[in-house]
């Protein structure tokens, strides 16, 4: 604690972290600028002020659509991803259980594997089948690359309670589910919220998995800007990932409440 | 009457005997202390008591009635945790209502005992904090308040000052003392800090490897210990072999002392005294003691200064002493590294201890 109050006192640390800062928001600063513009393509500094590419994007049903897909998709997943990953957690906490840490290890796998070699083992498994992605194929596929999230915060969260807590309910008189209903669950319930904002947006902003394995006809937020960026550069992209930005804001500003948001960080190290 | 009486309680891990044939009682309104090493069984038997572990063999018994079969819910034990798991996401009055609230019982009801609790406790004032504002004598108090509001038979301490510092451990100590005085309830008190288990006890049940080898006033278990294994449990001690050679002469390292014993004539025994016991004199005075005192003659290896007391190790002959004497001593005569030294120790201070030296 000492040495990092020294570090912080030092002269030139707040210009590395004023650097750093600037580093991390000039992008979202240039695009949330872009999407202003009054010129027809992506420009900065921009030529002048309008939201006239808001309105547009707000007034094409295509994006409206694609917003949609993408909320729909990411819904379904990380309630798929709750299904496996809470009982999951549950049984790893538990002391003596043999292996686990191997198979926490394994759980975490999605996220070690690249997306696309992924996606292509997922495309080829239903070219075995001769069939299309179904959309639950694709659901099913959010759901296994957003499940680690959930796990490991809810794991670190378990892991972190004091299994007397459970033991003290029950010589109290509580029965093992009463025990873990009223005390076990009231404290790691804020770290899966935590888990299950972070999985709902990585699966949200998910661009490899949509695009490999959605058909032409369900078109998701991140696969539809893509698709627009590879065609033609307007200023309406910056507009949707202006608002994209907001939302994505939102939603880690309630996961980091709990601190779940800095503890999974801490675990993927 | 007996509250909780423990026979011949055993518990095997695969090969190994956590418990060996446990026995023990206490008395209504008793504090007895578990005192013991680390896995010398004394968290087992807390555990199986509570119903967190079914024994292999053996009964409970909780105010007459045997408790195997009872869940941990329904055995009317309370118990104290190490770190005293209180729930944090409740407050004080909540982690103390939380037993009640189980048991339907009419919330006015609930409420009225829970602030009365409260009030015995002295906790009134933070009824509406959380656990962790509180300091660890308050949640001491919320962790005894919240088992004892539903009346246990048996109250049960699994070690709850061992993360402490020592200054904390002692006002926590003396504080549950103060409790126990005024609320009377009965205590099985899980320890392996040997002064935390003197200080507490009514009777002190020492274990060791699985087994109660004393149960015990704390007098008795520190000047007259069973083993030695327990005496040195039980603080530093100076241990001696010796052989019975008359009615209740013993002779230790050549000398004759008189010491009482019922080993029978010829008998290797073992002998122990108690470092305050020691006395010192001056390497001048005669080669021969008075009559009724063991000495040594040797020279001081360290000196350990304890604030009230300084402790002495001398090396007689190739064995060491330990001598403990008040500090005041030390100003009237100083000792050094070095320094010939004749110790005394009075017969009356040998104590010979049940068990043979080489079992």
């Amino acid at each position: 604690m000492n040495r990092a109050l020294r570090i912080a006192s030092r002269a030139w640390f707040p210009v590395v972290v004023a650097a750093i800062i600037v580093f991390l928001l000039a992008p979202i600063a240039v695009i949330v600028a872009a999407s202003f513009t009054t010129s027809n393509y992506l420009s900065f500094p921009p030529d002048g002020l309008t939201l006239k590419w808001y309105a547009e994007v707000l007034v094409d049903p295509s994006w409206g659509a694609a917003v949609i897909n993408s909320l729909l998709l990411a819904i379904s997943s990380s309630l798929i991803a709750s299904v496996v990953a809470v009982p999951a957690a549950l049984v790893l906490s538990r002391r003596g259980i043999r292996a686990a840490d191997l198979l926490s290890s394994f759980l975490m796998l999605p996220i070690m594997v690249p997306s696309v070699l992924f996606v292509l083992g997922v495309l080829l498994g239903y070219q075995l089948l001769d069939s299309p992605v179904p959309v639950l194929g694709l659901i099913l596929a959010l759901a296994v690359l957003i499940a680690p999230y959930i796990l490991r915060t809810l794991l670190a969260a378990l892991e972190e309670l004091d299994p007397a807590l459970e033991e003290a309910a029950m010589s109290l008189g509580a029965s093992r589910l009463r025990a873990w209903v009223s005390v076990v669950l009231p404290n790691v319930l804020g770290a899966y919220a935590g888990g299950l904002a972070l999985a709902f947006i990585i699966a949200f902003d998910e661009l490899v998995v949509p695009l490999f394995l959605a058909g032409p006809a369900l078109s998701t937020l991140p696969v539809r800007i893509y698709r627009e960026v590879a065609f033609d550069v307007s200023p309406q992209i910056a507009a949707v990932s202006a608002l994209l930005v907001v939302v994505t804001v939102l939603i880690s500003t309630l996961a980091a409440r709990d601190g779940s948001a800095t503890r999974i960080l801490k675990e993927q190290r | 009457m007996n509250k909780l009486e423990i026979l011949g309680l055993s518990k095997q891990y695969g090969d190994e005997l956590a418990l060996d044939e446990v026995s023990l009682a206490v008395a209504e309104g008793e504090f007895v202390t578990v005192l013991g090493r680390s896995g010398s069984g004394k968290t087992t038997l807390l555990r199986s008591i509570a119903g967190f572990i079914k024994p292999t063999a053996g009964n409970i018994r909780v105010a007459g009635r045997s408790v195997l079969d009872v869940p941990v819910n329904k055995r009317g034990i309370g118990v104290v945790f190490q770190n005293y798991a209180l729930f944090p996401h409740l407050t004080v009055r909540q982690n103390v209502a939380y037993g009640l609230r189980l048991r339907r019982i009419p919330k006015h009801e609930i409420r009225e005992r829970v602030e009365a609790q409260l009030d015995r406790v002295q906790l009134a004032k933070y009824a509406d904090r959380t656990p962790a504002q509180l300091s660890g004598g308050q949640q001491q108090r919320v962790a005894v308040a919240r088992a004892l509001i539903l009346e246990p038979e048996v109250m049960l301490f699994d070690e709850p000052f061992s993360n402490l510092d020592v200054r904390l451990r002692e006002s926590l100590r003396n504080e549950l003392g103060q409790m126990h005085d005024r609320l009377g309830f009965t205590a099985l008190f899980v320890t392996h800090d040997q002064r935390e288990a003197l200080s507490l006890a009514d009777r002190v049940a020492v274990m060791d490897q699985g087994r109660l080898v004393q149960f015990a006033t704390p007098q008795t278990i520190y000047n007259q210990p069973a083993s030695s294994a327990v005496a040195t449990m039980l603080g530093r001690t100076n241990l001696f072999t010796g052989r019975v050679a008359g009615s209740n002469i013993i002779e230790v390292e050549g000398q004759r002392l008189t010491i009482e014993t019922s080993a029978p004539l010829g008998a290797e025994v073992s002998v122990m005294v108690r470092p305050h016991r020691l006395r010192l004199v001056s390497a001048e005075g005669a080669a021969r003691g008075p009559a009724g005192e063991f000495h040594a003659a040797g020279t001081v290896r360290s000196i350990e200064y304890h604030g009230a007391t300084e402790a002495v190790l001398v090396d007689t002959d190739g064995r060491e002493l330990l001598l403990e004497r008040p500090a005041e001593e030390s100003t009237e005569r100083t000792l050094d590294y070095g320094t010939r030294v004749d110790v005394r120790i009075p017969h009356s201070a040998f104590q010979v201890l049940e068990s043979h030296p080489k079992q």
